[in-house]
């Protein structure tokens, strides 16, 4: 029965599968050539793990072409799905991509983030400096009612802990989960948006000025109708957006606020150390990496803020309201916060001790650069050993 | 190698298939002695010799049987042959679970046994020891050629997750068989039913039936809809799971010309036990029938007593060949009791329409809950699982439920569908009505070619991809 079924269709539904399977070897076979003689030789070594890395590499060169991806994204969209990779990867109903949930963390490893920020905070009004700990409203599913029972996310919960831990030792803190402006996120991403971190920085130089009565102006850098919105629709696909490809929930629109007002920047990038970029200009042209924002292949939009990701930036601002230095400790996020803040500052340096990147001593550091503000937005543990 | 991997299918088995047809055909078999060898040390080189070992001993025990005159020497090769290959599989399988058994029994201290198990031992050793007993019998000759015996051994399409192909069907295709691209193809459209179902199917299924068993396991809140949701998904994943690398399998050899026997039947519609294990891997139940239980006398012995005695042989036998655990022998128990039922108490055949259709219902719930004790990590675990299952006041603990159900009904749907004779029922509606049976094929074949880079998508993807045969 079952070969009468597939006589004469189902042989063409074979020849379509075999040409499929030719076609994608021939690419890639040529390619894989170059792994498969040590491959073949470290079996007849017989080398238990001989065969894992040219496999790796095979599926990896697979990856890279986003169709297969992008299609399986479909197809899990089309059935309705909201979880993929084994629930590593959840959609609200808004569309919406959320990562692996957050666990609980234990009282003792919030201490002992908490200690750290107290250190920091400590070291910085022994210099004379303000301090302030920002709580950045990271994404997450804590409070999405649909998503509870997927899983549950302790994020919300973990960024309380360490503010109580906080208030209870002292430090100056701000929640921006109070500033509905700020928890505006991309669907396919982790971070917030950029004008989200507008007005993260926004709020920060409020807070500023509060806890610095005549000291600080702003200048009205903040002032939304002095800024202009580029966007570029349909071009932003964020790091969650990545492993379930383009179909899932579609893309993001990536916008920027782009000050009306004149503006003389300058950029400095370090990556351990090393100058990755060196700029200047106004807002856009310091920024903004716009060959990026403008490559059509590039999804990855958010990496246009300062020019990617590195361990030290140092931001200075000729045309600043005031001669205020800032020192910024924190991981992504800030990166168009700083842009921002920068705004209403005469210098910013921005350290990123999120991934490994800065290790060295925050407190050395300000010790080096005297800075009048230390800001700390990262809830993880940073260095910050006393140089004797 | 898996059948279920990039390599698998756009390296190794188009350079095989292509090798196979562009050298001369007397070194075909040379040839996919030599592919089936490397398919083989992909995953682990070293076990080669361990497979090398077992294709020399036997085909060296089989020649020395057929040419040996006395009765009393051929028994006492064919028991040296026995006792090698399973000491063989007792070494690498059972002899760690032995020992860990004693210690707990007798709280003695034998050191740990901890080695690797070859993977597909069990299934390359019941196929040498088939041979040996088919040359023993007379019911084959004995080969001459020792790469045809490694070939009929070592046969990468069915080497690490069978069906178990007997000497006997085989011998013959081993020294001639025809080729055809009809059958190139054939071959390849079954392949590729076997990776859809494994693929697309079995592992996403296999994403609901391990959460809830190891929530069982963490005990963390199961409840009876998920304990219910959870056991449905792993008898529909080993299912597909197997099934599908027997498809492959087939498929495969048919793409080298060989015809190898079905190894399931649609198992889930079985009208009884009995009728369940001559749908459920065929070639298992027919090994152990032919070369276990005929041989102890079968049905055909003087009292009752002795056909529970060899039915007790056969099922604790097939129990354990699953695997070195208890759960795999109560499993197997378990099987033993309810053909003794079937046996000694209902015979289902005489059953009425009302009752038969019971009785079905009650086969596939026994089928289901002998499922929960093959897929626990322990008896304890497995008991804890079945306790959940009928906890009806624990019904309201649903959230997971309702989850997993939501995300994963399209799969519990197809799974249920496809596990009746669908396929050829719509065959037989194409073959009586022309013209709609036309539509039918060129979408079942559009169906099939879209289904196929689906599950290339999901394994590029990296999507959930277990190999559930390591125990076997």
């Amino acid at each position: 029965m079952k070969k009468d079924f597939w006589r004469q269709p189902g042989l063409i539904s074979a020849v379509l599968i075999v040409l499929f399977i030719l076609t994608v070897s021939c690419f890639l076979i040529p390619f894989q050539w170059e792994e498969g003689i040590p491959t073949l030789s470290r079996l007849f070594r017989l080398d238990t793990y001989a065969t894992t890395a040219y496999e790796k590499q095979l599926d990896s060169r697979m990856g890279d072409d986003r169709i297969w991806v992008n299609a399986f994204g479909y197809f899990e969209r089309l059935i309705g799905k909201h979880e993929m990779k084994n629930f590593t990867i959840l959609r609200d109903a808004q569309d919406f991509l959320y990562a692996a949930p957050v666990s609980k963390k234990s009282d003792a490893s919030i201490d002992k983030v908490a200690e750290s920020i107290e250190e920091a905070s400590a070291y910085a009004e022994n210099m004379g400096a303000a301090f302030l700990f920002v709580q950045c409203p990271y994404k997450s599913f804590s409070n999405i009612e649909e998503l509870s029972d997927y899983s549950y996310d302790y994020t919300w919960q973990n960024e309380s802990d360490l503010l109580d831990d906080l208030n209870g030792r002292g430090v100056m803190t701000l929640d921006l989960r109070e500033t509905a402006e700020t928890m505006e996120y991309y669907k396919t991403d982790h971070h917030w948006t950029v004008e989200a971190a507008f007005a993260a920085a926004k709020e920060t130089a409020a807070t500023l000025e509060e806890m610095l009565p005549g000291q600080l102006s702003t200048g009205g850098v903040f002032d939304e109708d002095r800024y202009q919105t580029l966007t570029y629709p349909s071009s932003f696909t964020g790091s969650d957006g990545v492993k379930t490809g383009v179909y899932y929930v579609g893309k993001d629109d990536f916008s920027l606020l782009i000050p009306t007002f004149e503006t003389s920047l300058g950029l400095t990038n370090y990556y351990h150390g090393e100058v990755t970029y060196e700029g200047g200009g106004d807002f856009t042209g310091c920024f903004i990496d716009t060959g990026l924002l403008e490559n059509p292949v590039y999804y990855n939009k958010y990496n246009a803020c300062l020019h990617y990701a590195h361990c030290r930036s140092v931001i200075t601002n000729d045309l600043a309201p005031n001669d205020l230095k800032i020192l910024l400790i924190a991981h992504s996020y800030a990166r168009p916060m700083a842009m921002y803040l920068s705004l209403f500052c005469s210098e910013l340096h921005y350290l990123d001790p999120h991934s490994d990147r800065y290790t060295d001593s925050v407190t050395a550091y300000m010790q080096d650069y005297q800075p009048d503000v230390v800001i700390v937005m990262i809830n993880e543990e940073f260095n910050t050993e006393i140089e004797p | 190698m898996l059948f279920s991997s990039n390599v698998f299918i756009f390296v190794f088995l188009p350079v095989s298939v292509l090798g196979y047809y562009l050298i001369r055909k007397e070194l075909r078999n040379l040839w996919l002695f030599a592919v089936s060898i490397f398919f083989y040390a992909w995953g682990e080189p070293k076990f080669v010799f361990v497979l090398l070992a077992s294709i020399a001993l036997n085909y060296l025990i089989a020649l020395l049987i057929s040419r040996a005159g006395r009765p009393g020497v051929r028994k006492a090769l064919l028991i040296t042959a026995i006792t090698a290959n399973i000491g063989l599989l007792f070494v690498y399988k059972y002899a760690g679970f032995t020992i860990q058994t004693i210690n707990g029994a007798f709280h003695s201290s034998l050191p740990a046994w901890d080695v690797v198990m070859p993977i597909g031992i069990s299934f390359f050793t019941f196929q040498a020891l088939s041979y040996v007993i088919d040359v023993y019998r007379g019911t084959s000759i004995a080969q001459v050629n020792p790469m045809n015996v490694g070939l009929y051994i070592a046969l990468f399409p069915q080497l690490i997750a069978g069906p178990i192909v007997r000497y006997n069907s085989i011998a013959e295709q081993i020294k001639e068989r025809s080729h055809s691209l009809t059958g190139v193809l054939e071959g390849t459209n079954r392949f590729a039913v076997g990776l859809c179902k494994k693929v697309l199917l079995a592992n996403n299924l296999a994403v609901v039936a391990d959460k809830a068993f190891s929530m069982n396991a963490a005990g963390d809140g199961l409840g009876a809809p998920m304990a219910w949701l959870g056991a449905i998904a792993y008898a529909l994943q080993i299912y597909f799971d197997f099934s599908g690398y027997s498809d492959m399998a087939i498929g495969l050899a048919r793409m080298f010309g060989f015809h190898l026997d079905e190894n399931f039947n649609y198992p889930y519609i079985a009208k009884s036990i009995t009728d369940f294990w001559r749908r459920w891997h065929i070639s298992l139940s027919t090994w152990f029938r032919d070369y276990v239980y005929f041989p102890l006398g079968g049905s055909r012995v003087s009292n009752k007593m002795l056909i529970v005695r060899n039915l007790f042989v056969v099922w604790l036998l097939t129990g354990v060949w699953h695997g070195a655990n208890w759960t795999f022998a109560l499993w197997g128990l378990l099987y033993f009791v309810f053909l003794c039922v079937e046996r000694f108490l209902i015979h289902p055949a005489e059953l009425g329409k009302t009752a038969a259709a019971l009785y079905r219902a009650a086969t596939l719930l026994a089928v289901l809950l002998c499922w929960v004790f093959f897929r626990s990590d322990s008896i304890g675990d497995a008991a804890k699982y079945i306790v959940q299952m009928f906890s009806f006041g624990s019904i309201a603990a649903g959230g997971k439920f309702l989850v997993y159900l939501r995300e994963y009904w399209v799969f519990m749907a197809a799974g249920i569908v496809f596990s009746f004779p669908v396929v050829p029922k719509l065959s037989a509606f194409a073959g009586r009505h022309a013209r709609a049976g036309t539509v039918l094929k060129y979408a079942g074949a559009a169906t099939l070619a879209a289904l196929f880079f689906l599950s290339v998508c999901s394994l590029v993807e990296g999507a959930y991809n277990p190999f559930i045969y390591f125990n076997f």
